[in-house]
């Protein structure tokens, strides 16, 4: 009987093998499958004429682009400007709004959905000349009433009975609209309550993004739907691609809009491809096999999917270094390690404040935080009009006099009486602890004694309210130098300020940058800020920009890499495939 | 028999009462105020500062300026509803187009792997009893410790460099429902369903060992062989139902851990899961989405164990409720 069970055993080991090579077959075969993700996509016949024979070979393919998320608050970029909107909604709705960024200079003011524009003497009035021939995906034309519209809406919101849809209180250029005319379906006059002379700038933005068509929107406000968003009325955009499909979670489709109205620089029509698949990629491990494999045409910008010096090494053994294309782009995120004045301690003491400053050593801190992946600054990127010309060659940032610098640093401290060092609380955003600790290694060293607390954006955000810490680390995103106003302003001018003091000359810089009616202007007051800023008073210790890597094929071609911030150029209207 | 399943039934509903409470008080208690959380965390990912009367406005959006038992009693109405929660605050979505979307998913990954796990591990655990101390008993035990012992994120990880590197594919993306493209479905759920059946079927494979050694040491089965019954006739008829019976108990209580389970694998391989909407909702701050689908999560579970109790009267005659 032992031996009966035993042989029937041996039977039930036999099935079970030949199921178990059924199995791996099958998986064998899912892997050996037919849907060669590289595969190159059939040519278009849409968008060539004749006079666009050259550039023929440019039109045509899918794209396989990767989306760390589904885009949220309805796609709207009135309710968020992460790039997990911008990401897809640049192709659908272009970037910026009637003006925009130029896509090779940020600091630059482009035509957009209005070809020209002009201020009164003043600067209280602008002019905006919508372009002839743009129309939205459903065919209907777009006019001044639909900029009327969408600057409305992001000033004052909309009403319908009880139902109140707020304004924008993020973008900056709203502070200073009266009201808005448009005197026909070309002219938009924009009043203002004072004078604005870089208001073109202001508006210019580009996750600002125009995605509001007046024609379907309001009616839903007037239904009562007053926080109706993009998604609601089908996506319906002026961009240079409209949505076929939407799987949320899995892949939004957006196919060429042939009466798009931008053209290249030889006067062809963009967009060159046919479409492009972003696929929704929430765990960057997936996104990366998949881009390995050939499935991902590009990566994902954002927090998180970023390329770290080990993946990008990763990717670049398996495909090699000559066929992908790595994108170097700043994330405008300007990390300072800020103080609190306002409360006694040793902090108080400006001394205390230079020797930090003096102390951190940046170059290390990039190394050690971002893997190298990361450029020192002051306020603003060296690189721009904004920044103190030189500043990184002066003490504090200069790697070179760093041995002195930290000499002096000591003097200080012990000139200020804390030549045995002090203790203090340092507030760090729990996600950002692997940037605070390192940061908190170098202030031991010095002979701070820092007790790191990582707390959540709650607390953080309740405490900084409370003006509750004595150091914090703050990372604002800024691509003007208006932008600063309510993050380093005094804390009762701005009480989310990172930095906390009283002092009334860092709110009058944002005064002056108000009515400032030149660029050449504001960057003079934008350096005066920084020079007092962040060297003559030390508010903050500012250290350095992360540096977003991310990679395409190399097959990928007119990537217009936006190196000032990684949240630009998302229209992909110039993208082609050469393959 | 009718009377206990009445009870079992009547104790349903004071449970999800008192998880509804805990999941809505666990939400309010976490330190920090959601409006603050949801701004704070808006400002410092880059979106500038914010206002006292943005923080007042928002509270009075989210409903926040309730009192907790009117913030309760509208959540609880609105699952009663078929609204699930109302809103969710990350994508302006209706909760019930997110739970129905969803939902099917998870449900659909977790029956995949219960399948699967139960046609792998009831032959292991069976085989692995007649060979008992026996190599192929050895060979199966190191399976199924390995799958209980390694965490499932670290599996998919490595499956993914695995497939990466060596066979130089990886699953396709864009998930597809089954009845959309079968094909391409089953490349790109059968990995997260075959990491969660490693785990689950570890657990069966032991259960049904140790209840096949315990059942075949019996005196009815040493009698059945004595009738010169075929083997197969006792495994099947006489061993296997009786060995069987805790796989039921433990089966059940282990689709707690598969679902958890579910919560990274969905966000690795791409699958649009509850756990996906659990990771996005909880790292957005998005609160009425976490409740309603932790509440959802809970409300399966209790249904599960419900049912559990009841099959589990039925399968084994000796166990008499009164």
């Amino acid at each position: 009987m032992e031996n009966h069970i035993v042989n029937n055993g041996t039977r039930a080991l036999k099935i079970l093998i030949l199921s178990a090579s059924l199995l791996v077959m099958a998986f064998m075969l899912a892997a050996c499958s037919s849907d060669d993700p590289t595969a190159a996509p059939a040519a278009s016949s849409t968008g060539s004429t004749s006079s666009e024979v050259v550039e023929e070979s440019k039109y045509g393919g899918i794209a396989n682009f990767s989306a760390r998320t589904d885009p949220p608050r309805g796609w709207d970029p009135m309710s968020s400007g992460s790039i997990s909107v911008l990401m897809i909604d640049g192709s659908l709705f272009g970037m910026g709004n009637l003006v925009r960024q130029c896509p090779d200079d940020g600091t630059a003011v482009c035509d957009n959905l209005s070809d020209t524009w002009s201020a009164n003497a003043d600067s209280t009035q602008w002019t905006f000349h919508i372009r002839d021939g743009v129309t939205w995906h459903d065919g209907t034309p777009f006019t001044a009433e639909d900029g009327k519209f969408f600057i409305d809406l992001a000033t004052f919101g909309a009403t319908t009975g009880d139902n109140v849809r707020r304004p924008n209180g993020a973008w900056k250029f709203v502070r200073s609209v009266e009201k808005t005319t448009a005197t026909d379906a070309s002219t938009l006059v924009v009043d203002l309550k004072y004078s604005v002379p870089d208001f073109d700038q202001l508006l210019s933005v580009d996750n600002q993004v125009l995605a509001h068509p007046k024609h379907l929107m309001q009616p839903e406000i007037d239904a009562g739907n007053v926080n109706v968003s993009p998604k609601d009325v089908g996506w319906i955009g002026t961009g240079p691609f409209m949505m076929e499909s939407y799987t949320p979670g899995s892949v939004a489709k957006v196919r060429r809009y042939d009466s798009y109205y931008r053209s290249d620089e030889e006067g062809n029509r963009l967009p060159y491809l046919d479409g492009i698949d972003f696929y929704i990629t929430p765990d960057p491990a997936g996104m990366d096999a998949a881009f390995r494999t050939g499935r991902l045409d590009a990566t994902a910008r954002g927090s998180g999917f970023q390329l770290t010096p080990e993946r990008e090494n990763a990717i670049i053994d398996t495909l090699g270094a000559d066929k992908v294309q790595i994108m170097k782009m700043a994330q405008s995120s300007f990390w300072a390690l800020a103080f609190n004045t306002l409360r006694d301690t040793p902090l108080k003491d400006l001394k205390v404040r230079q020797a930090i400053h003096l102390w951190l050593d940046r170059q290390e801190l990039v190394e050690v935080t971002f893997g190298g992946f990361g450029k020192v600054t002051g306020m603003y990127d060296p690189d721009t009009e904004w920044a103190v010309t030189g500043l990184m060659d002066t003490p504090g940032w200069n790697a070179a006099t760093k041995a002195a610098d930290r000499t002096a640093a000591k003097a200080l401290l012990a000139e200020a009486g804390y030549a045995d060092g002090f203790e203090a609380e340092f507030m760090c955003r729990r996600q950002w602890g692997f940037v605070c600790e390192p940061i908190v290694g170098q202030l031991e060293a010095l002979g701070i004694s820092v007790k790191l607390e990582l707390v959540d954006d709650a607390t953080r955000a309740s405490r900084t309210l409370d003006a509750a810490y004595d150091m914090n680390m703050a990372g604002p995103t800024v691509a003007l130098p208006a932008q600063y106003g309510s993050l380093v302003a005094s804390h009762a001018d701005s009480p989310t300020a990172d930095p906390k003091h009283a002092d009334a000359k860092v709110d009058g810089f944002f005064r002056s940058l108000e009515s400032a009616s030149t660029v050449a202007e504001r960057s003079a007051i934008s350096k005066e800020m920084e020079q007092y800023m962040a060297v003559d008073m030390v508010y903050a210790a500012w250290l350095y920009t992360e540096e977003a890597h991310s990679v395409v094929r190399d097959y990928v071609k007119g990537v217009q890499v936006p190196a000032d911030n990684y949240r630009r150029n998302l229209d992909f209207a110039t993208v082609w495939l050469d393959k | 028999m009718q009377k206990y399943i009445a009870r079992r039934v009547i104790l349903f509903f004071p449970t999800l009462i008192l998880a509804s409470v805990l999941i809505f008080g666990i939400l309010r208690i976490l330190p920090g105020d959601v409006a603050l959380a949801i701004l704070g965390q808006e400002s410092a990912e880059g979106g500038g500062g914010f206002t006292e009367a943005q923080i007042h406005n928002l509270r009075e959006d989210l409903g926040l300026n309730d009192p907790l038992p009117v913030q309760y009693g509208k959540w609880v109405w609105s699952m009663l509803n078929g609204e699930f929660g109302g809103t969710s605050i990350r994508t302006n979505e209706d909760l019930d187009d997110i739970i129905g979307r969803r939902l099917p998913v998870t449900l659909q990954l977790a029956l995949y792997t219960i399948v699967l796990s139960m046609v792998i591990a009831i032959p292991m655990g069976v085989f692995s009893a007649l060979y008992q101390d026996k190599w192929p008993d050895y060979v199966l035990r190191i399976t199924a410790i390995l799958g209980q012992s390694m965490p499932n994120f670290w599996i998919a990880l490595l499956l993914l460099l695995f497939m990466v590197t060596i066979v130089g594919w990886s699953p396709p993306l864009g998930y597809v429902n089954i009845w959309v493209d079968p094909w391409q479905h089953i490349q790109i759920v059968i990995w997260p369903a075959l990491i969660l059946a490693w785990r689950f079927s570890a657990y069966v494979t032991r259960v049904t060992r140790s209840g096949m050694l315990e059942v075949l040491a019996q005196d009815y089965v040493r009698t059945a062989k004595a009738k010169g019954l075929s083997q197969r006739l006792v495994i099947q008829r006489h061993s296997m139902p009786n060995a069987l019976i805790p796989v039921i108990t433990l089966g059940g209580l282990e689709v707690s851990t598969l679902l958890g389970g579910t919560v990274i694998l969905e966000n690795i391989f791409g699958i649009p899961g509850v756990g996906q909407g659990l990771v996005e909702a909880a790292t957005g701050r998005d609160f009425p989405v976490v409740q309603s689908l932790a509440m959802m999560l809970v409300f399966f579970m209790l249904a599960l164990n419900l049912l559990i109790d009841i099959a589990y009267s039925y399968v084994d005659p000796r166990v008499r409720y009164s």
